[in-house]
This record gives C-alpha cells, structure tokens and sequence, in this order.
C-alpha cells in the first residue's frame, strides 16, 4: 500500500494506452489488455528473477485493474473525470443544496427506524428509492458524454457537469450499499 | 566435493522439464513439453494413468496407484480413495455433502482439517496426494530417464471451482512431495489450451469438465495464441464418484430387500460394491445393458441385476441436469448466448458415458470435440504451461480469473465483496472500512470467499486483527483494505487505519490445512520412516547419474584420448572402468564413490570442452568466468 501512496498512480487510460474517451469499442480495450498482457503476464517472468517477477506480477494486477474499470460504463467515467485532473469525493455530496440534503437525511432516518423494527418492506422501498435516483444520475452522466461526442467544444464545461451527477450517484450507491452492507467491522 | 561444470552444459542433456501432473480424484497422469508439443508419460508397462490411490502394507509401506487400487479390495480399510474430495475441507463439509465413502472422516485434533481414520491413527488427505504426486514424480523420472532429484519442478492442475484451502492445501501434497509449484492451472483451461494449441485460430470454447469427483464448466475466449477465461462456474461436489454412488445405493436397496442385509454396513462389502458398480458404469457406456453383481459368500449374499443403459440414465439425470445448469450461469457470466459459443470441449473421464456427451451437445447445439483423449487432455495442458513456464518457445498465454467472490465480513454477519467472481488474475482490489464501537482500538478481519451475502453461507478463510487504532468516536476511523490475489489464485490481505498509521498484513491461511510445522516435520518423518524407499530412490537416481556421465564421457572419448594428459588420460580411464564394474551393484555407497571418481577424473575433459566451446563462442570470456556464472 506504501507504494501506491508514494507514487501517483497512473490513471486506466494511459496504464492501457488508449486515448482518454468515453466512447470505447469493447473491442479496442479487450485489444490493448490483450497486448499489454503479452508482455507483462507473470507467467513471461518466470525465468527472471524474484525482484521482476513480483514487479511484473504487481504491474498485470494494475493492468487487470485498469481493464475491469474500464469495462464498466460508470467505473470508466469516474476513471475519465479522474483522469481529467478533476476531484471525484466518492460517497460524499458537497454540491447539493441544502433542501436536497435534507430529503437525504430523511431517506435515511426512515431506513434505519425501519432496521431497528426490522421492517424489510420499508428497507426495500428505500433501498428501491436510493437505486433508482442513481440510475437517473447515471443516465444523465451518459447522456452529456453523447453531448460532447457531439459537440467537442464543450467539453471542459460538461465535464465539471458529468463529475457534479457521478458524486452524486456514488453517494446514492454507497448510501443504499451502507443499508445493505454496513461498512463497519467488528 | 566442488559443483563441478556439469557435462549437462555442452547440450548432451536437455534443461530439467517441468512437470504438468493432472491430480486427479480417480487418477492422475503426468505429462511434459517436448520439443513442440506435449507428451504423457506413462510407466514400465506402458500405462499412463495412475490412479489416484494409495493403500498401506502390512509393514506399514505404502503402495501407491495400480497396486493399491489392487489392495482396496483385500484391504479396504488400510486403502485410500478419492482424497481429493477432502482436500482442504473439514469433517463437517464432507458430512454436508453426502458422500459415500467407505472410511471414516473425523477432524484433527485441533482444526477443522479432515483426516482419515485409520485403525488408530489418522491420516491427512494431504499426505495421501502427497505420495500420489511422488509416484507420478517417479514415473516421470523413469519414463524420462531421469533421476527423480532433476525433477523438482510442476505445474499442477485443480478444479477451477477449487477456493482458496483447497488450493493451499494441494500447494503443501506438492512440497511434500519434493515438487516446486510454478504454476496451479484450472483443469478446463488446461483443457483449452491443450486443444486450442492444436487447432489455433480464434474462437469461443465450452470447456465441460466432468471428472471423477468435480464438475466444472468454463468460457474461454481463444485469440493469436492468448486464452482468455470469460467465466468459470462450478461444483466441487458433483463428479463420477456421485454417479457410482447412485449405482451402490440401487444396488444396495436391492441387496437388503433380497438378502435383508446391508451391504454399506461393511467397510469391505461396501468397497467391492463400489468397485462392481464402476465397472457396471463402464459397461453401460459401451453396450445398452450391463450386470450388477455383488457375491458375498461369508455373508451368504449373491445378488445381480441387468441394468438396462435406460434406467442408468434415469438415474443419472438429475446430476447431468445440475452440470447444464451450471452451464447456464457460466455464459451468463461471460455475457454469451449458447449461439455465440464455437467449440465444445469434453473433459474428464464421465464424459464418456453417452448420455452425458449427448446431453451437452444437445444442450449447445453442436458436437462436442473429438481428437484428444478426455483421459489425458488436462495433463497435456498442464505440459504446455509448463512449456510455457520454461520458456519453451510456446505461442500460449493464459489470462485466468478468479472462480469466486472474495470479501471481509462486516457488522451483522453481511459480506462486503472487494474482488468479485470472474476477475482476471493477478488483481488488487482496495476498500474502505471503518469502526462500529466508538473508541474501538483492535479491528477484526474475517476473510471469507463465496457468492452468498451472508458470512454464515460463505467459506471462511481465515481471520486477522488490526491492533493499535487510536480511541476515536465509531465511524471515525478510515481503514484501508488491500486484497491481492496472485496468478496461482492465493490470497494476501493488507490493512492500514489511515489515521493513525496502525497496518497489519497477513497471508491467508486456511484452517482446513497443515501449519507450517507439520509440513516440516512430516517433511523429515517422511525422509526417517521410508530410509530403504530412499535407499533405493537413491540408488536408482545415482544409476542414471552415473549413466549420464559415462554417456557423456563416452562421446568425447576420443578427444580426451588425444588431448588429456597422460596422467589425466589414465585416472579417467580406470575410473571408466570401474564405473562399469560398479553399476550393476546396488550399493549407494559404491556407486556413489566411482561417481565422485568418475566426475573428478572427467573435470579436465570437461574443462577441455569448454574451453573449446568457449574458444568458438565467447572468445573473450574465461571458463572460470563462465562456470562462475552458472554457480
């Protein structure tokens, strides 16, 4: 974990060698692992010494990473924001208005009232609720990538919109994730 | 003695090849990379399969394959089976899933490690695998030539369904059988990658994988020499073994309701059942009926029955049924519709039974495969990444994933998943955690593996904790958790509280296996008990050592004649000769000292050689320079 603190970790794009886009053929990014692969597999390694096999070994899990991410639509326009340069506070909602954090707060409450009583029903109309405010995030992330597509020049800006609607999504996610899973150990 | 330049250098033997050994429930069978293809190696009678049994003589010597599936009849309790199905699992699993074994299954004294009973001792399925993997070992050697000791490397092949104690605990039969793993492989992409080498071109395979004791079913994708695993799904219970099972238990309730007696009561009669029910299974793959019959005249049983193939299949059906629809989930996985797929691949020796290969087929809509023998393709594939591994010019390469999801468990019993089923391998996934009681110092890891949400359904891997968190209100502490799964499949886990600084690391391992100590120890017990096995492994690898050498000396005997100083010329000779007179002996010893001899006389001739080598090739580097190097 040193390392990956020490060093700034290259971004799924370049670590694969395509171009910073949304728009990707699957084709294309199963074509780029497949190169890389060749190369910097383990198993290329097993002759060398301790010391590049492990280097090697760590690189290939980078770039199983990086190919996992990208794979997704919504992991790879996280990734593409992130590459930009522009900050994405996972989890957190710093944007919104006050009202909405409200209505947030609120969704909440009757989620974990409902936890204690052991109101599944409740739990799930939540859970349904949380879920489905994250698609309509997501679908409008989708749609302003087909905007820029389109309208090259007005990227920069849509941009800062795109990373506005995925922290927005990835509080939804992990908000409802929370209800199901709770991310605290014993 | 100083490590002399080994003759080995000039070429007059090939690098030591590694292993691909297919440890199998029923039988394994070794093969390796020659040249450009691989090769199964079978035994003095030109057998290959080498069942995986092992059985335990009267003075307490083990016999291991043919010769011990000969004794499972005359000596069922001193004979072991199927270990496979125990490897890395507790009592308690192996009670779960109903199997029909004819010994008993307890746990280790102090972990939920299944043994075998044996009269009153236990015994370790590792151990048992251990000295299944050492026959194919000396198999290997004597097909090859070989002595054993030139043989320490492998690649091993397991279920992909495995999880991560069953892997670990087939990694430590391995070390006690003298072998290095390099590399564990997946029996269906063995599979594949010993079928798509032959044919080559890009295309999307089914591996169907039905083996003596496993079910496996996997998607690859084959492009320019590349395998790529799109999903794999599974079933470490479901295999030959339960279709036998269903054969004994019909037999049985026929047996007691005729004779009022039950045969599985018996540890000897259930054996010979089983044994008769196999070949009754075998039959039915040939001809439309076969006999079932059990004798037992101390008991006053005899009993037979024409199966007819029909019923069988009846019978079978339902375990034919739960493989497709692991089928099903598989493609699912790989995102494919059964059209996209373009090949059919059978492995495994129940895919021989008609009405399993007729049931896939008509499942996938196509034929399934033909060329090479389900027997042997596992082990082939082993061979070519072994090949692979050794730098053998293979055009192969093997992206594999993950058989199942791997988490932590976290307030309430519920899984957090950090690496999901099917991710490409070597991979590294990264989760933030945080505390549940305020002011909460020490942090609980329990790994777990499996698809379920809840910890109680999943398998549990093993448990760290983090120590030294500062006090702080719950909630408030950030903890890091790394996972890295290796290419083998086995699993390391990282955690640091991000706050403080407090990191704690650990290498999972599993509590159905050995610890390090009794690796160790059963390591050294196994050199102390079977000093006159090792005699005469000895005495065998110092045979083919002294073989080797007089091979080798014998080539360059003219060279050493007319360039050797006389001195040298003379001490060499006589140590030929007296290698000769030496060889046909059995003693260590002897044969140890003329090889000593031999290799000391022979040290100027190999210099010699080298030199000359040296003189064509690297003109401007010293022999010591070179044998330093090798060193």
């Amino acid at each position: 974990m040193q390392e990956s603190k020490g060093k700034l970790r290259e971004d799924p794009f370049s670590l694969l060698g395509l171009p910073k886009r949304f728009h990707i053929p699957l084709s294309d990014l199963d074509q780029a692992h497949l190169e890389a692969s060749r190369i910097w597999h383990p198993d290329r390694f097993a002759l060398r010494p301790e010391a590049e096999r492990l280097k090697a070994e760590d690189h290939m899990a980078s770039l199983n990473e990086a190919y996992e991410t990208l794979k997704t639509p919504i992991a790879r326009a996280a990734a593409l924001i992130e590459a930009e340069g522009l900050k994405l506070d996972k989890g957190t909602d710093t944007t919104s208005s006050p009202d909405f954090l409200m209505d947030m707060m609120e969704l909440k409450e009757e989620a974990s009232n409902a936890r204690a009583k052991g109101d599944s029903d409740t739990i799930q109309s939540v859970v349904k609720k949380l879920t489905s405010l994250q698609r309509q995030e997501e679908e409008l992330v989708f749609q302003l990538f087909d905007q820029i597509a389109m309208e090259p020049n007005t990227r920069t800006e849509k941009l800062e919109e795109i990373r506005g609607h995925l922290q927005k999504a990835s509080y939804f996610r992990k908000t409802c994730g929370d209800l199901l899973t709770p991310s605290a150990l014993l | 003695m100083p490590t002399l330049p080994s003759l080995n250098l000039l070429g007059d033997t090939a690098p030591a090849p590694v292993l691909g050994i297919d440890l199998g429930t029923t039988n394994s069978l070794v093969a390796v990379w020659e040249g450009n293809a691989p090769r199964v190696l079978s035994n003095e009678h030109g057998i290959a399969i080498l069942p995986s049994v092992v059985s335990w003589t009267e003075d307490d010597s083990v016999v291991v394959g043919g010769a011990a599936l000969a004794r499972s009849k005359i000596a069922p309790d001193k004979t072991i089976h199927s270990a496979k199905r125990l490897i890395g699992r507790g009592a308690e699993d192996i009670q779960k899933a109903h199997l029909q074994l004819p010994y008993q299954v307890e746990d280790a004294k102090d972990r939920p490690m299944a043994m075998v009973r044996m009269g009153n001792r236990l015994i370790s399925p590792i151990e048992v695998s251990a000295h299944v993997l050492s026959a194919a070992r000396a198999q290997a050697s004597q097909a090859l030539e070989r002595p054993v000791s030139d043989l320490n490397t492998a690649v091993i092949t397991v279920p992909a369904y495995f999880d991560d104690a069953q892997r670990h605990a087939t990694r430590e039969a391995a070390k006690l059988a003298g072998l290095e793993v390099l590399r564990m492989v997946n029996e269906p992409t063995a599979a594949a990658l010993a079928y798509g080498l032959q044919r080559g071109e890009s295309s999307r395979i089914l591996v169907y994988d039905l083996g003596g004791g496993t079910f496996d079913a996997s998607v690859l994708q084959l492009e320019d020499g590349v395998f790529r695993v799109l999903a794999t799904a599974g079933d470490t219970a479901l295999g030959g073994d339960d279709i036998d099972s269903a054969l004994v238990a019909h037999a049985a309730q026929g047996i007691q309701k005729k004779c009022g007696l039950n045969p599985l009561e018996d540890s000897s009669a259930c054996s010979a059942l089983r044994l008769a029910a196999e070949r009754c299974k075998k039959n039915l793959s040939e001809s439309t009926t076969a006999e079932l019959s059990f004798h037992d005249p101390e008991a006053g049983i005899a009993w037979r029955e024409t199966i007819q193939r029909k019923d069988f299949e009846a019978l079978i059906s339902p375990m034919v049924e739960r493989s497709l629809k692991y089928c099903k989930h598989v493609l699912q996985d790989a995102g494919l519709q059964i059209e996209d797929l373009d090949e059919l691949v059978l492995v495994g020796g129940s895919t021989r039974i008609p009405f399993v290969r007729q049931s896939v087929e008509s499942y996938v809509g196509k034929e399934a495969q033909a060329g090479l023998n389900p027997d042997e393709i596992v082990a082939l594939g082993a061979a070519v990444q072994g090949g692979v591994l050794a730098g053998a010019n293979v055009n192969a390469l093997l992206l594999d994933v993950t058989p199942l999801s791997l988490g932590i468990e976290t307030v309430g019993g519920t899984v957090s998943k950090l690496v999901h089923r099917n991710s490409p391998i070597p991979c590294r996934a990264t989760e933030g955690f945080t505390t549940f009681v305020d002011g909460q110092s020490a942090v609980k890891f329990h790994v777990v593996q499996g698809e379920r949400e809840l910890v109680a359904d999943c398998r549990s891997l093993g448990e760290f904790i983090l120590k030294g968190v500062p006090p702080m209100p719950a909630g408030l502490p950030k903890i890091g958790v790394e996972f890295t799964l290796d290419a083998d499949g086995i699993l390391r886990v990282k955690a640091k509280e991000e706050r403080s600084g407090a990191a704690a690391s650990i290498e999972i391992k599993p509590k159905h296996g050995l610890t390090d100590e009794e690796v160790e120890s059963m390591l050294k017990c196994a050199w102390e008990n079977a000093e006159s096995d090792m005699q005469a492994r000895r005495v065998s690898d110092l045979k083919t050592e002294l073989e080797t050498v007089l091979r080798s000396v014998r080539k360059n005997i003219s060279l050493a004649e007319r360039e050797l100083s006389s001195n040298h010329w003379t001490r060499l000779r006589e140590a030929i000769e007296d290698a000769d007179d030496a060889a046909d002996g059995d003693s260590p010893n002897t044969l140890q000292a003329v090889l000593g001899e031999l290799e000391e006389s022979a040290y100027p001739l190999a210099e010699l050689l080298m030199n000359n080598l040296a003189r064509e090739t690297v003109t401007d580097r010293k022999v010591e320079e070179i044998i330093g190097g090798e060193s």
